[in-house]
């Protein structure tokens, strides 16, 4: 049973069919959302059942598939939170900022 | 300090993207948003002789830009609740298209959020500060953060779980236009 501590696999990065999940110690509890995340979704993978190393194969109770659901809104939380960070931080810098920043400084320079 | 105006405008110009994306979180409004960074901008080249030479830059301003707006909350604070008041009342009833939806519903659920663990998720989970980054800039102890954060999680697990239960599940789209086309019926 090692790798319930938590799963240093992005699903993002590769796909969850080829990807090698690499169980680590003392990864970051976001890790471990990823394979909880991967436990929801492989219902839908149609072939190749992932190298898990889990003896989970039967459908989980109600109070883990609570918690598998947990997760995952857990891993949208993450990536809109980022999303709404990022919709600004992409914008251009405003005319007024950098305006007001010339104007700092020609004032340091002439006073 | 002469000599030092070019590269901390250069450096204060970087910043501003990161800034203005904290400010919005933090009100949840662009116009006052740009106000709070303007104002952040001046503190920090008025006071840059009061900025430790070698410690993070944005982390100070980032300082700076949210004791600004505490303390501009703090003389507002009834207006605040009420407009608080009404975003709860925007979440029960939003558009009915499922791929903005979720963002909205997100958007509406994070303002909904204490100020305090707002801040504390959009330091560290979208500005990428450490705890103890977020520590610093908030003036409070790590663990203080920690709790924050994990509130900020529950609560906004809790409040999207509730708005839209079928939401991140496989038929996501198609129950959701179907709760909210079949009437006003799922109140919370």
């Amino acid at each position: 049973m090692a790798g319930n501590e938590g799963w240093a696999g992005r699903a993002s990065d590769k796909g969850p069919l080829e990807e090698e999940f690499v169980p680590r110690r003392g990864a970051p509890s976001r890790a471990a959302v990823g394979k909880h995340l991967y436990i929801a979704y492989s219902a839908e993978t149609p072939h190749t059942q992932p190298r898990m190393q889990t003896t989970q194969k039967k459908p989980p109770p109600a109070d883990t598939t609570r918690g598998i659901l947990d997760r995952s809104v857990q891993v949208q939380i993450g990536r809109m939170l980022r999303d709404v960070f990022a919709d600004v931080a992409d914008e251009p810098v405003p005319d007024r900022f950098i305006k007001l920043l010339e104007a700092l400084q020609a004032k340091e320079k002439h006073g | 300090m002469n000599t030092a105006s070019a590269p901390l405008k250069e450096a204060m110009l970087g910043l501003i993207p990161n800034l203005r994306a904290f400010a919005v979180s933090l009100c949840g409004d662009v116009e006052r948003a740009d106000d709070l960074v303007q104002e952040t901008l001046l503190k920090a080249w008025n006071h840059f002789d009061s900025f430790q030479e070698g410690t993070n830059l944005r982390a100070w301003l980032f300082t700076i830009l949210r004791n600004t707006y505490f303390s501009e909350c703090r003389r507002r604070r009834r207006e605040v609740e009420d407009r608080d008041g009404k975003r709860a009342a925007d979440l029960a009833v939003h558009p009915d298209q499922p791929g903005y939806l979720d963002m909205q519903d997100f958007r509406v659920a994070l303002n909904l959020l204490p100020p305090d663990q707002r801040e504390a998720l959009v330091l560290v989970g979208a500005a990428g500060f450490s705890y103890d980054e977020a520590a610093a800039i908030c003036g409070c102890a790590v663990g203080t953060i920690k709790s924050r954060v994990n509130r900020a999680r529950s609560k906004l697990t809790e409040l999207l779980s509730v708005a839209s239960p079928h939401e991140f599940g496989p038929d996501a789209a198609t129950d959701a236009i179907v709760a909210r086309t079949a009437g006003g019926s799922r109140q919370f």
